[in-house]
């Protein structure tokens, strides 16, 4: 049986968050660019791909939430949540900002601007995000869209997604060999405000789902969480699958491990807005999911993932 | 492939990997290990290997012949396996 609104762990208000945004502004402009300019040109080939790698990915999700936010706004069903998203859409703007400066800084910005390799995330996951928001404007009355896009995203694209991508480039930047304290920073300023992103999101479903609202719900994450899995997998973009076989096992793990803070997540969710009752189902539609992404990838490219040829290597310990 | 050829491509291997090592460039010996003495992690091997596929033009090889590296003798040996597939497969 799923857990009363009452027997689930505290969530702060939307009113709260409001005051924690007043309290925790930053600014663009303050941060020391040019800085990471120069660390940028000591890093190596290799680090400055998978770095901009990453933060391609998370440039890309930030203009699209800060483009489908606006229905949420409109039709939010309290002044309290209004005012809290409106809060919201300045970090979103501030966020693709970031990212535009940065990316501008260290000499990234055209190759960001020319890429393809996110064309799982732009092609499948974008549009669907567009549609779930774009479909409260079509019926403001049924608050039960309201609550399938606001799942999408912040539980889904900012909870799952954000989160997982945000988490890894971080440790990532953190290993890289040279100082880059705006990206540091920068990043730091993120997660703490995607903190209060996702907090409106669990309490907001949570509502959703005392209120009787809790199937749409879980059919909107559902069929989000599917495409996450896809998006995270990247059937369209080569990974590269290293010859030596500690390089490959490590690099499948570091992989692995992404997807594995994505599904805990996934799973996290689920019992905080009270519909703990699914997780099993939604644990596994998210490995069929990623499962068909990973026989998709091979049909495309001839070759298995990386993951999949590491499991093929065997987990035997090095000689 | 001459033996000369398969000498240069394991010498070379010595020279990435030192090259590489997150200790700071040194000459490493073919004994030395390359987790526990040239100080690799999980990310410098993966970055250390892709330099050395990109430098040398190292295929895929066959999951039956993959063999691991504890050793920089063991990826001399790995890199030398790969080129003479190749040359006894053109």
């Amino acid at each position: 049986m799923s857990a009363t609104a009452d027997d689930l762990p505290a969530v702060r208000s939307a009113e709260a968050l409001y005051t924690a945004w007043e309290e925790q502004h930053w600014s663009v402009g303050a941060l020391p660019f040019a800085e990471d300019a120069a660390g940028w040109n000591e890093l190596s080939s290799f680090w400055r791909d998978e770095l901009l790698g990453a933060i391609r990915e998370l440039h890309a999700g930030e203009v699209a939430v800060t483009e489908t936010l606006t229905p949420l706004i409109d039709f939010a069903h309290t002044p309290a949540d209004r005012n809290y998203l409106c809060t919201q859409i300045a970090d979103e703007a501030r966020h693709v900002a970031f990212f535009d400066a940065y990316l501008e800084a260290v000499g990234a910005i055209a190759d960001v601007r020319a890429a393809a390799d996110l064309a799982t995330y732009q092609d499948v996951f974008e549009p669907a995000l567009r549609r779930a928001t774009g479909a409260v404007r079509e019926e403001p009355a049924d608050p039960g869209r309201w609550y399938a896009a606001s799942v999408h995203y912040h539980l889904v694209t900012e909870a799952v997604l954000g989160v997982t991508v945000l988490r890894s480039t971080r440790q990532f930047a953190r290993r890289v060999r040279v100082e880059l304290p705006a990206l540091e920073q920068g990043l730091t300023n993120l997660a703490r405000d995607e903190s209060r992103h996702i907090s409106f999101g669990l309490a907001s479903a949570r509502r959703g789902v005392a209120d009787g609202h809790g199937e749409p719900i879980l059919e909107a994450y559902t069929a989000a969480i599917k495409l996450a899995a896809r998006v995270l997998v990247g059937p369209d973009r080569r990974s590269a699958a290293p010859v030596v076989p500690a390089a490959l096992r490590a690099r499948a793990a570091q992989i692995e491990g992404q997807w594995g803070v994505a599904r805990d997540r996934v799973a996290r969710n689920l019992g905080l807005i009270g519909l703990e009752d699914a997780v099993d189902g939604v644990v596994t539609a998210w490995d069929e999911a990623r499962e068909a992404a990973l026989d998709d990838y091979e049909a495309t490219f001839g070759a298995p993932h990386p993951v999949r040829q590491a499991q093929a290597l065997g987990a035997g310990a090095a000689r | 492939m001459s033996a000369v050829d398969l000498e240069h491509a394991a010498a070379e291997v010595r020279r990435l990997v030192g090259q590489m090592s997150p200790l700071g460039p040194r000459e490493p010996a073919s004994e030395d290990r390359i987790i526990e003495d040239l100080g690799y992690d999980s990310l410098a091997i993966v970055e250390m290997a892709m330099t050395l596929e990109t430098e040398l033009d190292l295929d895929r090889i066959p999951e039956e012949a993959a063999i691991d590296v504890v050793t920089v003798k063991h990826l001399e040996e790995l890199v030398i396996g790969i080129l003479r597939r190749r040359e006894d497969a053109s």
